[in-house]
């Protein structure tokens, strides 16, 4: 599912998807981590913080990646390993650490091919492909995420 | 205190550290979720799975790197990303989910004494302001090690 797509379930107004061009710094009190809600994208601690910011209409926070919605627009952000953590500690038992967090602006840019599209000819046999570890007890996948209720 | 110092804290009889040159695979189980101590390197869960492998004398589990005690040597691996989160989670007493993990060789540049860059120019202030680092708090820490 594309990017657009997965932020329409949440917020059907936005029109454009666009990548961070900078990092944003973040603040997250007691206040927001009483006020949020477990396992929600829109509702966990991070995202009620970026709530407060002035120019941001709406937050769509998943595990790897987040979405700021201003307008029609919503800004694409990488959610950092150390927020990472807090998120699977909150959506598991409902404490995230109050503090300042960064959200990054992606490595990986919007339509920009990704790694495994090197036509480059391979120097060595490619490696066995390893299991992957699918965490549980948090949120869902947001490409696989129910459309919530408005 | 050097790793090795911190190892021998614990495990008085580890001679060496060196780092792992093949990737190793855990399982952890119910049981070892159950019989396990929060915020403590040796007692973790996955300290406890790491245990059951044979050949294994003890582990020391950090957040982000684990030593894995075989005989009179520690061996040095890093831990994913999938493995840390599990970590927090647990030492926040929110569960250790069960199945198996992955640890990682140091890659070559996070191997013990290898190079590491920066630190050198002179500071001006007229710079890139530095960003200020996150701790996770309510986890282990690496130096307290207990005995």
């Amino acid at each position: 599912m594309k990017a657009l797509a997965i932020v329409q379930q949440f917020y059907p107004d936005v029109k454009y998807i666009r990548d961070a061009t900078k990092s944003l710094e973040i603040e997250v009190t007691d206040r927001d981590c009483q006020t949020a809600a477990v396992k929600k994208h829109r509702d966990c601690a991070l995202a009620v913080a970026c709530k407060h910011m002035a120019t941001v209409d709406g937050a769509i926070v998943a595990t790897s990646a987040a979405y700021l919605v201003r307008g029609d627009t919503a800004t694409r952000y990488k959610v950092p390993a150390s927020v990472a953590r807090e998120i699977v500690s909150f959506d598991r038992s409902g404490e995230f650490y109050p503090g300042t967090y960064w959200l990054d602006k992606p490595f990986h840019k919007l339509g920009a091919p990704g790694a495994s599209g090197s036509n480059q000819r391979r120097a060595k046999p490619k490696p066995k492909a390893g299991f992957m570890q699918l965490r549980r007890g948090i949120r869902a996948d947001l490409r696989k995420a129910a459309a919530p209720a408005a | 205190m050097s790793a090795l110092n911190r190892i021998r804290k614990i495990y008085p009889e580890v001679e060496s550290v060196v780092d792992a040159s093949k990737d190793m695979d855990i399982v952890v189980e119910k049981r070892d979720t159950t019989s396990s101590k929060v915020r403590n390197h040796k007692e973790c869960a996955l300290a406890h799975a790491a245990r059951r492998i044979e050949g294994v004398n003890g582990a020391l589990i950090n957040v982000t790197t684990a030593y894995i005690i075989k005989g009179d040597k520690a061996f040095r691996y890093k831990l994913p990303e999938s493995v840390s989160l599990e970590i927090v989670s647990f030492d926040r007493e929110a569960g250790f989910d069960i199945g198996e993990y992955h640890l990682h060789r140091p890659a070559p540049a996070d191997k013990l004494h290898a190079l590491r860059p920066g630190g050198h120019g002179k500071r001006t202030g007229k710079g890139k302001k530095i960003r200020q680092i996150h701790f996770t708090g309510n986890v282990r820490r690496k130096g307290d090690v207990e005995e």
